[in-house]
């Protein structure tokens, strides 16, 4: 492994512990209750069983045709670290989605307004590093999406959840 | 199948949506599904919103159509 891949595989890991220790205190900060865990009524536990089941459906569906695209030797333009998060991304995704169109994605002790603000906050922290590998031409490395398209990635997740909040509140609103 | 029993009986007590959640420790749009039709409450949580309307089971979930068919 070379010194590079050493820096980089450390900045990943520190990124990871970074990232841990703000959801623990994002989580604190934006509980009413000020506990870590968000608590949800029995409705909203059953809707996100079957958020989670078709979230794994969908990892499942798309992980198998990278199987198959990987069988057919078909290079995709990007770095495997960006395919393995693809998957999440999807499956993160597809269980949202469901979750808030089922209202069961805030919980009973959730503070909406302060996890909006966080949700900004991050989107325009990633919003910003895409931005920065944009200008330096390192979010495509060699014709492949590099690094950052994690950041992309991400950022790219929280816009789709915010406009489905949006749509969402939209539709609660003019059916009352 | 809606449960207007259980609208009427909150909207007696002139309690919102939101004030009878509060109440039994559920979201709104949980007391709204169970007044549509659209979720089947566990018994517990039957037993927590008849508490706080002052009823009785029968009296809000108990389907007469249905008893006499069977």
């Amino acid at each position: 492994m070379s010194t590079y891949n050493i820096a980089r595989l450390t900045g990943v890991l520190c990124g990871f512990a970074v990232g841990i220790v703000l959801v623990i205190i994002i989580a604190k900060i934006c509980n009413r209750n000020r506990k870590m865990k968000t608590e949800y009524d029995e409705r909203q536990n059953i809707v996100r069983g079957n958020g989670y089941k078709y979230g794994f459906y969908a990892m499942m569906i798309y992980a198998a045709l990278l199987v198959v695209l990987g069988v057919a030797e078909i290079d995709l333009p990007a770095e495997s670290c960006v395919t393995a998060f693809s998957i999440i991304f999807v499956g993160g995704i597809v269980d949202c989605v469901y979750c808030i169109w089922n209202d069961a994605y805030w919980g009973l002790n959730n503070n909406k307004v302060r996890y909006a603000i966080f949700f900004v906050i991050a989107a325009i922290v990633n919003a910003a590093a895409v931005v920065g590998a944009c200008l330096n031409h390192e979010l495509v490395v060699d014709g492949k999406l590099g690094l950052m398209g994690l950041n992309l990635m991400v950022t790219v997740m929280l816009m789709l959840i915010a406009i489905v909040l949006g749509i969402k509140a939209f539709r609660d609103k003019r059916e009352v | 199948m809606k449960n207007l029993r259980l609208k009427s009986a909150r909207a007696a007590l002139d309690l919102s949506q939101d004030e009878l959640a509060k109440l039994c420790g559920v979201s709104r749009q949980t007391i709204n599904a169970i007044e549509k039709g659209d979720y089947n409450p566990t018994i517990n949580l039957c037993i927590s919103i008849c508490r706080k309307l002052h009823k009785t089971l029968d009296e809000l979930f108990w389907d007469e159509a249905d008893s006499e068919g069977t």
